[in-house]
């Protein structure tokens, strides 16, 4: 066995009271892709922050490739090949969507070499905003605001890539290209970690599955068991997911 | 056409600035070149004298943009700056002896030395607390050139470099330098923002979050936005007491020099490189213009800044720029495809 590209290993971390990690340990390998599943609040964000190195944990470690991130800042983590999405938007209204994009290939992605505007291209035809390279991001719907948070994560060419809630409000033919493009950076040996309300999205691609409830892990191992195992059963009853586990299979 | 080149990515082909922007860079720089050989000789002393002060708002402008337009930090103490230049001008030249081309750049390079550690004071705070920082520090500046030995306590200092030397000398040398200074500053800048850090400033300007999060190193590019607006303030101070022979605590630290910088970035066009250029020869004009009115001219600059902030939100430059950039920083895409 290889050693898994990321090691999580006994994250905790609190809000005042409110505890969002509680002792979290998990590990991802590069080519496989981890869903992260958990009801409203259980702290998925969180977590995706403190392995992106945004938000620093109360204890325990992020190590990737066998190196100890820490300490790091999040851009000294998105130089060593972490990239993720944020759930609620981020783009640079300022920037166009080219320009947004240009950002993370010259900057995090600029360890590759190679040509840099070539990987902010590539960005944008992957993920269907080519079309819209010249326009203002700050003008851009919410779905496209999403997409952005996609390219420009896919431009500093990661080898873990952290995706929050990528797939909420797409139609039934355009989720299949959402997933189709994970797909493919999984087989291209990206390590993924997928955030996602739509499970049957999510359950068409990831390798494994993880359930965070308060902060803490109640279930992790192969998707459909951890779907249908009774802690995840419990948690998701009268929750606001779009589909009850079981009901998507 | 019929040739199957397309490549099957469509890739695309990516401009900077067209056309019109060459032609209007041609027009920028016939005018740098009529300042320089045409109007020295047609125009009076006092005028080239008033002259150097637009360089210097210039410099101000510009150098305060690349502080709130791309580095996002709104300082309301670039007159710390100022003063900081305008005494290290005087105290090179006369009691050092530097040649007073020599004391200004200085001048310059002192002021970035004084800001590097004052940014990591200044950068303890956000928001509004950073600008009324700021402002403290500028006062604490000022207070503390008032008590050092040497620095002329409450009366100031006199510049004395330039005693024996032919008056119309003088002010030509000046006036050379302070144009020479203020190309300088404003392609800089231009070069500055067009490279890849600059689209990394600008990155942090308008999130700073995920800009960390695609690998811009955020604090480091906020600490160089402030060093060089600060070392540009610097220039600018060194060229006023160049040109003016002398400064006082409380003119060459007046918080009126930074009112100028906000006025200037904010009628010409924050963000912009263009819109400062803009916006210091409306300040500069309109100092001249409505100089007999006394203190009524500050109430007309009162009225100018609202109106153009009511009527042109994005300033002057903000009404021609989504159409022509003489200073293009940003990308075009055009898909080979189509
Ligand atoms: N900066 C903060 N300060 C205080 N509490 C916070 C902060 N950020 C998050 N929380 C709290 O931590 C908990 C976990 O939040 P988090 O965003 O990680 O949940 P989530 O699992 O991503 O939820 P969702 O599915 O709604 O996105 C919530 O109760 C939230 O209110
Ligand atoms: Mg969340």
């Amino acid at each position: 066995m290889t050693v898994p590209l990321l090691q999580v290993a006994g994250v905790a971390k609190r809000f005042g009271r409110v505890v969002t990690a509680r002792d979290v340990s998990f590990e991802v390998s590069a080519g496989e892709a981890l869903g992260l599943v958990g009801p409203n609040g259980a702290g998925k964000t969180t977590l995706l922050d403190i392995v992106a190195g945004t938000r620093r944990a109360d204890a325990g470690s992020v190590v990737l490739d066998g190196q100890d991130l820490t300490r790091l800042g999040a851009a000294a983590r998105a130089d060593l090949g972490v990239a993720r999405s944020y759930q609620v938007p981020r783009p640079f209204a300022g920037l166009t969507v080219y320009e947004n994009v240009l950002v993370g290939a010259s900057f995090a992605g600029r360890r590759h070499g190679g040509d840099t505007r070539d990987r902010a291209w590539h960005a944008l035809e992957v993920t269907g905003l080519a079309g819209a390279a010249d326009t203002p991001s700050g003008s851009l719907r919410l779905l496209d605001r999403k997409r952005l948070e996609v390219a420009r994560a896919l431009a500093t060419g990661p080898r873990l890539l952290l995706l929050d809630e990528i797939a909420g409000g797409l139609t039934e033919r355009e989720l299949p290209q959402v997933v189709g493009l994970v797909r493919r950076l999984r087989d291209d040996g990206v390590a993924v970690v997928w955030i996602e309300h739509v499970l049957h999205a999510l359950l068409d691609v990831v390798d494994r599955l993880l359930c965070l409830a308060a902060g803490e892990v109640i279930a992790q191992g192969d998707p459909h068991e951890v779907i249908r195992s009774p802690e995840v059963v419990e948690v998701y009853l009268g929750s606001t997911v779009d589909s009850v586990p079981g009901e998507s299979a | 056409m019929s040739v199957p080149t397309v490549p099957p990515t469509g890739a695309p082909t990516i401009t900077r600035g067209g056309r019109g922007s060459l032609i209007g860079a041609g027009g920028l720089a016939l005018v740098v070149v009529l300042l320089a050989a045409v109007v020295p000789y047609v125009v009076t002393l006092g005028a080239l004298s008033s002259l150097v002060m637009l360089f210097a708002l210039v410099i101000l402008g510009t150098t305060w943009n690349l502080l709130a337009g791309y580095g996002g930090i709104v300082s309301v103490g670039q007159q710390a700056y100022v003063g900081v230049g305008g005494y290290a001008l005087i105290q090179l030249a006369d009691a050092v002896g530097a040649p007073p081309w020599a004391a200004v750049l200085a001048a310059g390079v002192i002021g970035a030395a004084v800001a590097l550690p004052t940014s990591y004071l200044v950068f303890r705070l956000a928001g509004g607390y950073l600008a009324i920082g700021t402002w403290v520090v500028a006062e604490v500046f000022r207070l503390v050139t008032m008590q050092i030995d040497g620095l002329g306590g409450g009366s100031g200092l006199s510049l004395t470099a330039f005693r024996g030397t032919d008056r119309v000398d003088r002010v030509a040398f000046v006036y050379w330098f302070a144009l020479a200074l203020m190309v300088a500053v404003v392609l800089g800048t231009y070069l500055l923002m067009r490279s890849r850090v600059g689209l990394g400033l600008t990155a942090i300007r308008d999130d700073r979050v995920a800009a960390g999060s695609l690998g811009v190193a955020v604090d480091r590019g906020r600490r160089l936005v402030y060093v060089a607006g600060s070392a540009g303030a610097a220039l600018a101070g060194a060229l006023i007491a160049l040109s003016t022979l002398g400064v006082t605590p409380g003119s060459i630290y007046s918080v009126s020099w930074t009112a100028a910088m906000i006025f200037i970035v904010v009628v010409g066009g924050i963000g912009t490189i263009e819109g400062p250029l803009v916006g210091a020869v409306v300040y500069w004009a309109l100092q001249q213009a409505l100089a007999p009115l006394g203190t009524w001219y500050l109430v007309v600059l009162g009225v100018v800044a609202v109106a153009v902030v009511l009527l042109a939100p994005r300033g002057l430059w903000g009404l021609v720029a989504g159409r022509f950039q003489l200073f293009p920083t940003t990308y075009r895409v055009r898909s080979g495809r189509i």
